[in-house]
Protein backbone atom coordinates (compact mmCIF):
# COMPACT_ATOMS: atom_id res chain seq x y z
CA UNK A 1 0.00 0.00 0.00
CA UNK A 2 2.78 2.40 0.66
CA UNK A 3 5.77 1.50 -1.63
CA UNK A 4 8.18 3.88 -1.49
CA UNK A 5 9.27 3.87 -5.21
CA UNK A 6 12.38 5.77 -5.44
CA UNK A 7 14.15 6.37 -8.43
CA UNK A 8 17.51 5.59 -7.07
CA UNK A 9 19.58 8.56 -8.77
CA UNK A 10 22.37 9.72 -6.76
CA UNK A 11 22.37 13.15 -6.01
CA UNK A 12 26.05 13.69 -7.28
CA UNK A 13 25.03 13.19 -10.73
CA UNK A 14 22.30 15.39 -10.14
CA UNK A 15 24.72 18.15 -9.10
CA UNK A 16 26.48 17.29 -12.19
CA UNK A 17 23.32 18.06 -14.37
CA UNK A 18 22.91 21.08 -11.88
CA UNK A 19 26.39 22.33 -12.81
CA UNK A 20 26.64 21.66 -17.01
CA UNK A 21 23.24 21.43 -17.76
CA UNK A 22 23.27 17.98 -19.57
CA UNK A 23 23.02 14.85 -18.57
CA UNK A 24 22.63 11.60 -20.45
CA UNK A 25 19.39 11.16 -18.02
CA UNK A 26 17.77 14.08 -18.04
CA UNK A 27 14.83 12.76 -20.12
CA UNK A 28 14.76 10.94 -16.66
CA UNK A 29 15.45 13.74 -14.51
CA UNK A 30 13.27 16.54 -15.91
CA UNK A 31 9.63 14.36 -15.40
CA UNK A 32 10.81 12.29 -11.93
CA UNK A 33 9.62 13.99 -8.85
CA UNK A 34 12.11 12.97 -6.87
CA UNK A 35 14.81 14.43 -9.21
CA UNK A 36 13.06 17.29 -9.31
CA UNK A 37 12.47 18.06 -5.54
CA UNK A 38 16.69 17.22 -5.17
CA UNK A 39 17.16 19.81 -7.85
CA UNK A 40 15.30 22.39 -6.16
CA UNK A 41 17.25 21.53 -2.35
CA UNK A 42 20.57 21.46 -4.47
CA UNK A 43 19.90 25.17 -6.07
CA UNK A 44 18.59 26.53 -2.68
CA UNK A 45 21.46 25.27 -0.93
CA UNK A 46 24.05 26.53 -3.16
CA UNK A 47 22.12 29.62 -2.93
CA UNK A 48 22.94 30.06 0.81
CA UNK A 49 26.31 28.43 0.80
CA UNK A 50 27.00 31.84 -1.93
CA UNK A 51 25.28 34.21 0.35
CA UNK A 52 27.40 32.50 3.45
CA UNK A 53 30.86 32.93 1.77
CA UNK A 54 29.79 36.45 1.07
CA UNK A 55 28.43 37.05 5.03
CA UNK A 56 31.55 34.74 6.44
CA UNK A 57 34.63 35.27 4.00
CA UNK A 58 36.61 36.97 6.54
CA UNK A 59 35.98 34.64 9.35
CA UNK A 60 35.37 31.06 7.35
CA UNK A 61 37.49 28.34 8.90
CA UNK A 62 36.91 24.88 7.69
CA UNK A 63 34.50 23.41 10.90
CA UNK A 64 31.80 26.65 9.91
CA UNK A 65 31.12 24.85 7.18
CA UNK A 66 30.14 21.32 9.45
CA UNK A 67 26.13 22.42 8.99
CA UNK A 68 25.95 22.59 5.49
CA UNK A 69 27.35 19.36 4.97
CA UNK A 70 24.70 18.09 7.40
CA UNK A 71 21.88 19.50 5.23
CA UNK A 72 23.18 18.22 2.41
CA UNK A 73 23.09 14.63 3.89
CA UNK A 74 19.34 15.26 4.47
CA UNK A 75 18.96 15.94 1.33
CA UNK A 76 18.96 13.13 -0.01
CA UNK A 77 17.10 10.78 2.57
CA UNK A 78 14.04 13.61 2.27
CA UNK A 79 13.81 13.72 -1.41
CA UNK A 80 12.10 10.49 -1.02
CA UNK A 81 8.56 10.18 -2.00
CA UNK A 82 7.70 8.58 1.47
CA UNK A 83 5.00 7.27 2.62
CA UNK A 84 1.49 8.02 1.06
CA UNK A 85 -1.28 10.67 2.43
CA UNK A 86 -4.30 9.90 1.43
CA UNK A 87 -6.92 12.81 -0.07
CA UNK A 88 -10.61 13.24 0.27
CA UNK A 89 -11.95 12.55 -3.38
CA UNK A 90 -14.59 10.05 -5.32
CA UNK A 91 -15.71 6.90 -3.94
CA UNK A 92 -13.87 5.53 -6.82
CA UNK A 93 -10.46 7.28 -6.96
CA UNK A 94 -7.46 7.28 -5.26
CA UNK A 95 -5.94 10.36 -4.35
CA UNK A 96 -3.11 11.32 -2.60
CA UNK A 97 -0.15 13.19 -1.83
CA UNK A 98 3.54 11.64 -0.97
CA UNK A 99 5.09 12.48 1.90
CA UNK A 100 8.05 14.22 -0.06
CA UNK A 101 5.93 16.57 -0.99
CA UNK A 102 4.58 17.55 2.01
CA UNK A 103 8.16 17.84 3.77
CA UNK A 104 9.71 19.76 0.72
CA UNK A 105 6.90 21.87 0.93
CA UNK A 106 7.67 22.98 4.71
CA UNK A 107 11.32 23.40 3.74
CA UNK A 108 9.99 25.81 0.77
CA UNK A 109 7.99 27.94 3.59
CA UNK A 110 10.85 28.30 6.01
CA UNK A 111 13.49 28.74 3.40
CA UNK A 112 11.34 31.75 2.47
CA UNK A 113 11.19 33.30 5.43
CA UNK A 114 15.22 34.35 5.58
CA UNK A 115 17.39 34.03 8.70
CA UNK A 116 16.96 30.22 8.44
CA UNK A 117 17.95 27.09 6.69
CA UNK A 118 15.95 23.75 7.45
CA UNK A 119 17.90 20.90 8.09
CA UNK A 120 15.94 17.91 8.72
CA UNK A 121 12.15 18.16 8.63
CA UNK A 122 9.69 14.75 9.63
CA UNK A 123 6.35 14.14 9.51
CA UNK A 124 5.66 12.32 13.01
CA UNK A 125 2.23 10.04 13.14
CA UNK A 126 0.28 7.73 11.19
CA UNK A 127 -0.29 9.88 8.24
CA UNK A 128 -1.71 7.20 6.11
CA UNK A 129 -4.82 7.18 8.22
CA UNK A 130 -6.75 10.19 7.15
CA UNK A 131 -7.65 12.39 10.95
CA UNK A 132 -4.96 10.80 12.68
CA UNK A 133 -2.69 13.58 14.68
CA UNK A 134 0.48 14.31 13.09
CA UNK A 135 3.11 16.77 14.58
CA UNK A 136 5.80 17.89 12.08
CA UNK A 137 9.46 18.35 13.50
CA UNK A 138 12.05 21.03 12.31
CA UNK A 139 15.53 21.48 12.46
CA UNK A 140 16.94 24.78 11.98
CA UNK A 141 20.02 26.48 11.41
CA UNK A 142 19.75 30.14 12.08
CA UNK A 143 21.93 33.11 11.61
CA UNK A 144 23.39 34.98 15.36
CA UNK A 145 21.66 37.50 16.08
CA UNK A 146 18.10 36.74 14.53
CA UNK A 147 15.96 36.64 18.11
CA UNK A 148 15.47 32.72 18.27
CA UNK A 149 11.51 32.51 19.81
CA UNK A 150 9.94 34.76 17.28
CA UNK A 151 12.04 32.88 14.26
CA UNK A 152 10.18 30.17 15.88
CA UNK A 153 6.93 31.50 16.50
CA UNK A 154 6.64 33.05 12.84
CA UNK A 155 8.45 29.64 11.19
CA UNK A 156 5.42 27.52 13.17
CA UNK A 157 2.99 29.80 12.07
CA UNK A 158 3.42 29.82 8.46
CA UNK A 159 3.95 26.09 8.48
CA UNK A 160 0.98 25.53 10.22
CA UNK A 161 -0.82 27.54 8.09
CA UNK A 162 0.61 26.46 5.01
CA UNK A 163 -0.33 22.51 5.60
CA UNK A 164 -4.00 23.47 6.48
CA UNK A 165 -4.14 24.90 2.67
CA UNK A 166 -2.52 22.45 1.13
CA UNK A 167 -3.14 19.01 3.00
CA UNK A 168 -5.48 17.45 4.69
CA UNK A 169 -3.53 16.29 7.40
CA UNK A 170 -4.70 16.69 11.17
CA UNK A 171 -1.29 18.92 12.52
CA UNK A 172 -1.62 18.99 15.86
CA UNK A 173 1.96 20.65 16.72
CA UNK A 174 4.97 21.98 14.68
CA UNK A 175 8.49 21.83 16.67
CA UNK A 176 11.18 24.13 15.85
CA UNK A 177 14.56 23.38 17.09
CA UNK A 178 17.59 25.18 16.64
CA UNK A 179 20.36 22.91 16.01
CA UNK A 180 23.04 25.43 14.54
CA UNK A 181 23.54 28.87 15.69
CA UNK A 182 25.64 30.17 12.06
CA UNK A 183 28.08 32.98 13.22
CA UNK A 184 27.47 37.02 13.20
CA UNK A 185 27.95 38.31 9.91
CA UNK A 186 31.73 39.87 10.15
CA UNK A 187 31.38 43.72 10.77
CA UNK A 188 28.21 44.01 12.24
CA UNK A 189 29.63 45.05 15.45
CA UNK A 190 28.69 41.79 17.29
CA UNK A 191 31.90 41.11 18.39
CA UNK A 192 31.11 37.57 19.03
CA UNK A 193 32.06 35.47 16.38
CA UNK A 194 31.80 31.78 16.24
CA UNK A 195 29.65 31.57 19.32
CA UNK A 196 26.88 28.89 19.76
CA UNK A 197 28.05 26.77 17.39
CA UNK A 198 28.35 22.95 16.98
CA UNK B 1 -3.65 11.00 -30.01
CA UNK B 2 -3.86 8.02 -27.98
CA UNK B 3 -6.18 8.55 -24.82
CA UNK B 4 -3.28 8.74 -22.47
CA UNK B 5 -1.99 11.47 -24.73
CA UNK B 6 -5.49 13.73 -24.43
CA UNK B 7 -5.47 12.88 -20.45
CA UNK B 8 -1.60 14.41 -20.30
CA UNK B 9 -2.41 17.47 -22.64
CA UNK B 10 -5.88 17.80 -20.80
CA UNK B 11 -4.30 18.00 -17.37
CA UNK B 12 -1.16 20.11 -18.22
CA UNK B 13 -3.87 22.60 -19.06
CA UNK B 14 -5.67 22.83 -16.24
CA UNK B 15 -5.40 26.08 -14.02
CA UNK B 16 -2.90 24.96 -11.17
CA UNK B 17 -0.94 21.84 -12.50
CA UNK B 18 2.85 23.27 -13.08
CA UNK B 19 3.88 19.57 -14.13
CA UNK B 20 2.74 15.91 -14.91
CA UNK B 21 5.56 13.71 -13.95
CA UNK B 22 6.82 10.66 -15.88
CA UNK B 23 4.38 7.67 -14.62
CA UNK B 24 5.86 5.83 -11.41
CA UNK B 25 7.34 2.84 -13.03
CA UNK B 26 5.48 0.41 -10.21
CA UNK B 27 2.59 1.48 -12.23
CA UNK B 28 3.70 0.08 -15.11
CA UNK B 29 5.67 -3.26 -14.17
CA UNK B 30 2.53 -3.97 -11.91
CA UNK B 31 0.62 -3.74 -15.52
CA UNK B 32 3.00 -5.54 -17.97
CA UNK B 33 2.79 -8.56 -15.39
CA UNK B 34 -0.80 -8.81 -15.60
CA UNK B 35 -0.77 -7.61 -19.16
CA UNK B 36 -3.57 -5.14 -19.05
CA UNK B 37 -2.03 -1.83 -20.40
CA UNK B 38 -4.64 -0.14 -22.39
CA UNK B 39 -2.34 1.17 -25.26
CA UNK B 40 0.67 -0.79 -24.81
CA UNK B 41 3.67 0.71 -26.29
CA UNK B 42 2.40 3.36 -28.36
CA UNK B 43 6.32 3.51 -29.46
CA UNK B 44 5.66 7.75 -30.08
CA UNK B 45 6.42 8.26 -25.99
CA UNK B 46 9.46 6.74 -24.42
CA UNK B 47 8.45 7.93 -21.17
CA UNK B 48 4.76 7.70 -20.19
CA UNK B 49 3.10 9.76 -18.21
CA UNK B 50 -0.90 8.65 -17.81
CA UNK B 51 -1.38 5.09 -17.39
CA UNK B 52 -4.36 3.42 -18.66
CA UNK B 53 -5.69 -0.12 -17.58
CA UNK B 54 -8.67 -1.32 -17.51
CA UNK B 55 -8.31 -3.82 -14.51
CA UNK B 56 -8.31 -3.18 -11.13
CA UNK B 57 -4.63 -2.64 -9.39
CA UNK B 58 -5.77 -4.31 -5.99
CA UNK B 59 -4.25 -7.42 -7.14
CA UNK B 60 -7.07 -9.70 -6.81
CA UNK B 61 -7.88 -9.00 -10.68
CA UNK B 62 -5.51 -11.02 -11.90
CA UNK B 63 -7.51 -12.43 -14.65
CA UNK B 64 -7.22 -15.77 -16.45
CA UNK B 65 -4.35 -17.71 -17.70
CA UNK B 66 -2.90 -14.16 -17.86
CA UNK B 67 0.35 -13.74 -19.88
CA UNK B 68 2.36 -12.67 -16.73
CA UNK B 69 6.02 -11.31 -17.84
CA UNK B 70 5.68 -13.19 -20.72
CA UNK B 71 6.67 -9.97 -22.98
CA UNK B 72 3.07 -10.12 -24.98
CA UNK B 73 2.27 -6.29 -24.12
CA UNK B 74 1.41 -6.12 -27.77
CA UNK B 75 -1.65 -8.80 -27.76
CA UNK B 76 -3.14 -6.83 -24.98
CA UNK B 77 -5.45 -4.57 -27.12
CA UNK B 78 -8.62 -5.93 -26.06
CA UNK B 79 -8.41 -6.74 -22.04
CA UNK B 80 -11.39 -8.49 -20.73
CA UNK B 81 -12.42 -5.57 -18.37
CA UNK B 82 -12.77 -5.60 -14.70
CA UNK B 83 -16.65 -5.14 -14.18
CA UNK B 84 -18.21 -3.38 -11.68
CA UNK B 85 -21.82 -4.19 -11.52
CA UNK B 86 -21.51 -5.25 -15.05
CA UNK B 87 -19.79 -2.05 -16.07
CA UNK B 88 -15.85 -1.96 -17.08
CA UNK B 89 -13.90 0.28 -14.91
CA UNK B 90 -10.68 2.20 -16.68
CA UNK B 91 -8.32 2.57 -14.13
CA UNK B 92 -6.00 6.14 -15.20
CA UNK B 93 -3.04 6.47 -12.57
CA UNK B 94 -1.21 10.49 -13.04
CA UNK B 95 1.30 12.22 -11.28
CA UNK B 96 0.99 16.05 -11.11
CA UNK B 97 2.80 19.18 -9.50
CA UNK B 98 0.47 22.18 -8.44
CA UNK B 99 2.31 25.74 -8.86
CA UNK B 100 0.66 26.84 -5.50
CA UNK B 101 -2.44 29.09 -6.82
CA UNK B 102 -5.26 26.22 -5.99
CA UNK B 103 -4.78 24.07 -2.93
CA UNK B 104 -3.72 20.74 -3.46
CA UNK B 105 -6.48 18.79 -1.93
CA UNK B 106 -8.91 20.57 -4.88
CA UNK B 107 -6.19 19.86 -7.68
CA UNK B 108 -6.28 16.45 -7.11
CA UNK B 109 -10.01 16.42 -7.17
CA UNK B 110 -10.61 18.77 -10.03
CA UNK B 111 -8.07 16.70 -11.95
CA UNK B 112 -10.02 13.51 -11.09
CA UNK B 113 -12.99 14.33 -11.96
CA UNK B 114 -11.38 15.94 -15.48
CA UNK B 115 -10.36 13.02 -16.72
CA UNK B 116 -13.32 11.10 -15.62
CA UNK B 117 -15.30 13.96 -17.89
CA UNK B 118 -13.08 12.76 -20.38
CA UNK B 119 -13.00 8.99 -20.48
CA UNK B 120 -16.51 9.17 -20.38
CA UNK B 121 -17.25 11.28 -23.47
CA UNK B 122 -14.80 8.53 -25.17
CA UNK B 123 -16.66 5.39 -23.71
CA UNK B 124 -19.73 6.36 -21.82
CA UNK B 125 -19.60 2.27 -21.20
CA UNK B 126 -16.92 2.28 -18.33
CA UNK B 127 -16.47 3.64 -15.40
CA UNK B 128 -13.64 5.61 -14.52
CA UNK B 129 -11.26 5.08 -11.31
CA UNK B 130 -8.62 8.16 -11.02
CA UNK B 131 -5.51 7.41 -9.29
CA UNK B 132 -4.07 11.27 -8.91
CA UNK B 133 -0.91 11.99 -7.18
CA UNK B 134 0.79 15.06 -5.80
CA UNK B 135 4.08 14.76 -6.20
CA UNK B 136 5.09 17.92 -5.85
CA UNK B 137 3.32 21.06 -3.90
CA UNK B 138 4.12 25.00 -5.48
CA UNK B 139 3.99 27.81 -2.91
ZN1 LIG C 1 14.51 10.41 -10.44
Amino acid sequence: MNPTHDCGRRIEALSDYLDSGTSPDAEHIDYCPQCQAQLAGLRSLSAAALLMMDDDVASATADDTGWLDGIMANLRLESRAGRTIPLRGGELDELSETEGAVIALVRTVGDSLGGVLIGRCQLEGDVSVPGEPVEVKINVSARYGHPLPELAQTLRDAVFAELLVETELNVTAVHVAFTDIRPPVIGNGSGESGKGRS
Amino acid sequence: MSLEDDIHQLVLAMDGVATVYAADPVWLSALKQLGSLVDPGSGATPVPFVVCSEADDGGTQERGPGPSGAGSLGEASLPDAASAGGRSVMTVKIRIGTDGSLPAPAMARSVAGAIRTLVTARQPEVQVRALVEISAIGV
